[in-house]
């Protein structure tokens, strides 16, 4: 039927295979982490029940506001200034990566080095949940909090994008026409995931827990298919929002931003796990984090050497400056990040494992 | 028991030992490497090898060298024996727990060490962009792939500060911003080549840098021709720079450099007018190609690394008008700036016996040719003189005049002769003399002008004659004194036979009132003819500008004695349909879209912006026009496929001429534009006597008995056609049967040719030059184009306005405050019991 070679299917086999374990991975750590989702409730709402998240989110909102009252300006600017990459203009200066340095040892000082200092540690260990599930949950409700701190950031937007009203039909023709085929899957989809989210709300069993999370999945894979199938189709759309600039950049950056974030909240979490006081492991994971950032103030000369290539391979504010923030994504970034975000999670696993042996 | 602890004890010094070394080998690595950084060993890794290598096979290196392998070695050691120590520790059985962890924990190690080393090695970069800005054109990807990649090729990033500055004294905000971005835009250009092969190397030479000298003694120690066309570079520019290896044919010993060089004006060139309209940065992408993001023309650098730089044959009469001629009739200036983009040039010499008091006679000679002759008389000269001087000087001696102050002289004098006889000696060793001998016995003019002419792409055949009569510096040359005989023609028609293009520029045919034409000596000779038969028509008169007026007068009084006094105004690029005619004259071209090289300098200018026109101006220019001569449709031109705009494919020509009053439309099909590409003001007119005497000073005035009324050589006011540039297909009758014909050639003519001549040309003539030979020579994608602008770009939202006003205060301030409420509001609600 295909017309393929033997390396193709042994490929193909591989990657099939690498596929599969994948899925057979998440959909463990999922289950996983239903069976902890009170741990992640409860990790969560204490960030919103805590100062230094509220101190968190002020700063980083002045910073990342006052970056954009200086990207605006560019935008508006008259005579031969202006920014071509709005995105590089807001994410890619010193200030932002000054304070960002800050925001993850923050955020992730207190998961276990606040449990150890007040002793809660063993009360927690002695919970029905292995390891790896409580040092999953903490990290996915540190994860939560960390996109919680980038919604505000969504209202920069429409005016980085020069968006205008969003367009819709107007007649019941104009509605067929948007709906059918895949505007109505799309539409669906964002119903069922919007059901799934405020069945999460109330407390509920756990068959209901399965039914919204199972609503939210799959109303998420019927928006995005749906989605994607219908704006890439002719037309007419259900909701059209006319934007000037190229928004994808900005879908680049905010990828960007989570994986970069996932990295830095995962290496906190480590250090966090191996420290019994807070600010110690606040500034122990400040300093690993600079590793990683403070190419960023240096500035490196593109030669395309392999010294520059190094520096770069490291640098997450030079990641943001020649790649994300200019609708690039590279996959050295992203597999630096993820891998980085994997080991340093493991090893949190391992940490938080020692303890029982020690 | 003591004996267990003290062995104890011993056991955790000599460990604490290890790790103190181990600690300390690390100390002194790092120390090695920051100075074996600084002695350069670590620019790659290939030298840094090397340097360990010559360090452990051969005793000697560098202290850097020596700290570095120490420090691994002492850390190394640590290591070694950490690993021995967890083996004995896993040896026990409470520790195998602990040795499974540190297991599995060094496999997680191994693993994302490895994973980022191939991610490293094999990596993607997704466009996500809308328009695809960081991907070159699929052809492009598809040429470069096939590449040698090993061959390395060095991008140099010249930032001179001088780009779009050239054509101002004055560069000012919009120039700044523009070389900022292009510098911007290089890089990223360059970054996207290397992603398509490893091979590019970058280096970014800017003069205001700190140690830039030394970057640019590093960067061309081998690479003489890089470092020359470095320091020759006027601007801004990009230099392409590999080596080939050598070529035995050529006798070349070591390796070939091969150095292409692209100005930053010929990737992005600024639109200041725009600009200053829509208050913005605007530039204009460059190049053939439909990317327009100016990947092409880096593209085709880099791909035709070793394409032969075109070579341009200058014919004059003389050797001081020649590019090694003098200050005040030299073509030093167009050498050089032909030389800086890329052409070679090659002067060929059309007479002798100009120095001497007779007529000039028809010759034709290359430059050295006429330096060896030269070099000899010297020689020989300096030879009897010195024969003199010695014996001059053994006399004095003999009479022990030792301390005569008249011997001591001779002797300084006779020194000075024999250096300066070694200096013309060394000279002229340089040259090939057989081969120049050989060259002066050939006495077949229209041979050896073939010859000489053979490897030539262009030529360019300079007329200078009146210079600025108002002014009263007598430098003006009589026009049959470029006078070309029937072989010389004849060898230029073959060469325009061939398909080879031409540029005549030549200035009008008059002369002083009291000179004559000496006999066998014509006004008007035969390569107007010939340019006729192309339709090119030159105009009899000189154009004389209104701005004059006040110079002739002055003149008259005696109240004149500057050169440029008075500055004629520029020529104009923006003109009406059919403008530059007589009334009741028709153009035959008239309506046609405008000349490539006029949409080129239109471009040029608006780089200006608003109220700084193009400094193009020319003095007593005579009128140049299209005149197709009547004959039979043919080839091309009947096709309409004599030439097109760049970007356009060939265009269908407009049907045939509708009847003029008297220029004949001679059934020939319209070309695809306009080929009068300059025009000059209109406060100007058409003058037979341009030299003002005693009792005569140019002006205009109605003739009603003009008998060149109702033609092209009617005395009017202007504006005029000066510069006429054409493809067309050759006369039939040019070719014998079976004789191969080009399907078109191209042609130009300017009405003046003094703007050449000096040792450096100003911008603007510089870039008439450079647009004229490069269409010229087929390269349409060299000429400035304005059609692809770029623009940083802008919010909908108004400067000042309260919706921007809302938009910077509420994010500045709005949405920090809200949280910090909301904080406060939890921090409330906690506290409530």
């Amino acid at each position: 039927m295909f017309n393929l070679s033997a390396n193709e299917w042994v490929t193909l086999g591989v990657l099939a295979a690498v596929l599969l374990t994948a899925l057979a991975v998440a959909l463990a750590l999922f289950g996983g982490l239903f069976q902890a989702r009170s741990l992640v409730r409860r990790e969560f709402s204490a960030y919103f029940l805590s100062p230094i998240a509220y101190v968190v989110l002020v700063v980083f909102l002045a910073v990342t506001g006052h970056l954009f009252y200086v990207t605006l300006n560019l935008l508006t600017a008259s005579g031969p200034r202006g920014t071509e990459w709005p995105m590089q203009t807001m994410f890619a200066d010193e200030r932002f990566w000054l304070v960002f340095l800050f925001i993850p040892p923050l955020l992730t000082m207190r998961l276990f080095a606040e449990e150890r200092g007040s002793g809660t540690l063993e009360m927690l260990m002695t919970a029905p949940l292995r390891d790896w599930q409580v040092v999953l949950a903490k990290y996915l409700a540190c994860l939560a909090f960390y996109a919680v701190l980038w919604l505000p950031t969504l209202v920069y937007l429409p005016a980085l994008l020069g968006a205008r009203w969003p367009v819709y039909p107007t007649n019941l023709d104009e509605w067929r026409a948007a709906l059918l085929p895949y505007g109505a899957l799309f539409l669906g989809g964002l119903v069922a995931m919007l059901l799934g989210l405020l069945l999460l709300w109330p407390r509920l069993g756990t068959s209901a827990r399965v039914v919204s999370l199972a609503l939210l999945v799959v109303g998420a894979v019927a928006a995005g298919v749906g989605g994607w199938l219908h704006y890439h189709g002719p037309g007419p759309y259900v909701l059209e929002v006319p934007v000037a600039g190229d928004p994808y950049p900005v879908l680049a950056t905010y990828l960007g931003m989570f994986l970069a974030g996932a990295m830095f909240l995962a290496l906190g979490l480590l250090v966090s796990s191996r420290v019994q006081n807070q600010m110690v492991a606040a500034l122990v994971s400040l300093g690993l984090g600079l590793v990683f950032i403070v190419a960023g103030f240096w500035r490196p000369e593109q030669d395309g050497g392999l010294g520059y290539q190094l520096l770069y391979f490291f640098s997450v504010p030079l990641h943001f400056d020649r790649a994300f923030t200019r609708g690039l994504v590279d996959t050295r970034p992203v597999l630096l990040y993820a891998s980085t975000a994997i080991f340093c999670l493991f090893l949190t696993v391992r940490s938080v494992e020692a303890r029982r042996w020690q | 028991m003591a004996m267990k602890q003290r062995a104890g004890r011993f056991l955790s010094r000599l460990h604490f030992l290890v790790r103190f070394v181990g600690l300390t080998g690390l100390l002194v690595g790092c120390v090695g490497l920051v100075l074996a950084g600084l002695q350069g060993l670590l620019s790659s890794w290939q030298t840094a090898r090397d340097a360990a290598e010559v360090a452990l096979r051969e005793h000697q290196a560098e202290p850097g060298t020596w700290l570095v392998l120490g420090g691994a070695a002492a850390v190394l050691f640590a290591l070694l024996i950490e690993a021995l120590f967890v083996l004995r520790l896993t040896a026990a059985r409470r520790s195998a727990f602990g040795f499974n962890a540190v297991v599995q924990i060094a496999l997680a190690a191994a693993l994302l060490v490895g994973v980022n080393v191939w991610s490293f090695r094999h990596y993607l970069r997704l466009d996500w962009t809308r328009s695809q800005q960081f991907t070159l054109p699929a052809d492009v990807r598809s040429r470069l792939a096939q590449l040698d990649r090993q061959g390395k090729t060095t991008i140099v990033v010249y930032q001179r500060h001088k780009t779009f500055g050239a054509l101002t004294d004055k560069p000012d905000r919009y120039d700044y911003a523009a070389e900022r971005k292009v510098v911007e835009k290089v890089k990223d250009l360059v970054e996207q080549f290397r992603e398509a092969g490893p091979q590019f190397q970058v280096v970014v030479l800017d003069v205001e840098e700190e140690g830039f000298d030394d970057k640019l003694a590093a960067l061309t120690k081998d690479a003489p021709e890089l470092r020359h066309a470095i320091e020759s570079a006027p601007e801004n520019s990009i230099f392409f720079h590999a080596r080939r290896d050598a070529d035995q044919t050529k006798g070349e010993a070591g390796p070939r450099e091969l150095v292409q060089q692209l100005s930053f004006n010929e990737f992005y060139r600024l639109d200041k007018t725009a600009s200053q309209e829509q208050n913005n940065l605007v530039l204009l992408a460059q190049g053939a190609g439909e990317s327009g993001r100016g990947v092409e023309p880096f593209a085709r650098k880099i791909l035709n690394l070793e394409e032969r730089r075109p070579r341009v044959g200058i014919a004059v009469v003389d050797e001081w008008l020649s590019t090694r001629g003098t200050d005040i009739y030299g073509l030093a200036g167009l050498k050089n700036v032909l030389a800086a983009h890329g052409f070679d040039v090659r002067d060929v010499i059309l007479k002798e016996g100009l120095k001497s008091r007779g007529l000039p006679r028809s010759a034709v000679a290359t430059w050295e040719e006429r330096r060896l002759d030269e070099l000899d008389q010297r020689i020989r000269f300096l030879d009897s003189l010195i024969r003199r001087q010695e014996g001059a000087e053994k006399a004095w001696a003999a009479e022990k005049r030792d301390n005569d102050l008249d011997l001591a002289d001779v002797r300084l004098v006779l020194e000075r002769n024999r250096n300066y006889r070694a200096a013309l000696v060394e000279e002229r060793g340089k040259l090939d003399v057989d081969a120049l001998r050989e060259q002066q016995r050939m006495s077949d003019l229209h041979g050896k002008l073939t010859r000489l002419l053979a490897d030539c792409d262009l030529l360019l055949v300079p007329r200078p004659t009146l210079y600025n009569v108002a002014a009263g510096l007598d430098l003006s040359l009589p026009i049959w004194l470029h006078n070309l005989d029937e072989e010389q023609l004849a060898a230029v028609r073959d060469f325009l036979k061939a398909g080879k293009p031409v540029l005549v520029c030549v200035g009008p045919p008059v002369d002083r009132p009291t000179a004559r034409i000496p006999p066998g000596f014509v006004a008007s000779d035969g390569l107007e003819n010939l340019l006729s038969r192309l339709g090119i028509h030159f105009g009899k008169q000189a154009v004389l500008f209104d701005a004059e007026n006040e110079a002739f007068s002055l003149r008259r009084l005696g109240g004149l004695t500057g050169e440029n006094v008075t500055p004629v105004p520029p020529l104009a690029l923006d003109w009406p349909p059919g403008a530059g005619r007589p009334t009741g004259l028709t153009s035959p071209a008239a309506g046609l879209s405008p000349h490539p090289i006029r949409s080129a300098l239109g471009v040029t200018a608006r780089s200006l912006g608003h109220g700084h026109p193009l400094e193009l101006r020319l003095r007593h220019p005579r009128p140049v026009y299209y005149s197709p001569p009547p004959g039979p449709v043919s080839g091309a031109s009947a096709l309409g496929l004599l030439s097109s705009p760049p970007g356009q494919g060939p265009l269908l020509a407009a049907s045939a001429l509708a009847p003029g009053r008297s220029e004949p439309a001679g059934g020939r099909a319209k070309p695809p534009f306009d080929p009068e590409f300059l025009m000059t003001d209109r406060a100007s007119w058409n003058e037979e006597k341009p030299f003002p005497t005693d009792d005569y000073t140019p002006a205009y005035s109605r003739t009603p008995d003009d008998p060149g009324r109702g033609t092209l050589e009617e005395r009017r006011r202007g504006p005029f056609p000066v510069g006429v540039a054409l493809e067309t297909a050759p006369p039939a009758d040019w070719y014998g049967p079976g004789e191969p014909k080009p399907a078109t050639l191209r042609v130009a003519a300017i009405g003046e040719s003094w703007f050449l001549i000096g040792p450096e040309l100003s911008a603007a003539k510089e870039r008439l030059v450079l647009d004229t030979c490069n269409w010229l020579l087929g390269r349409d994608d060299a000429l400035p184009r304005g059609d692809r602008p770029w623009s940083y770009p802008r919010s909908n939202l108004t400067p000042g306005s309260e919706a921007q006003q809302l938009w910077l205060w509420g994010t500045r301030l709005g949405l920090p405050v809200l949280f910090a409420w909301l904080g406060l509001v939890v921090l409330l609600v906690r506290r409530l019991r």
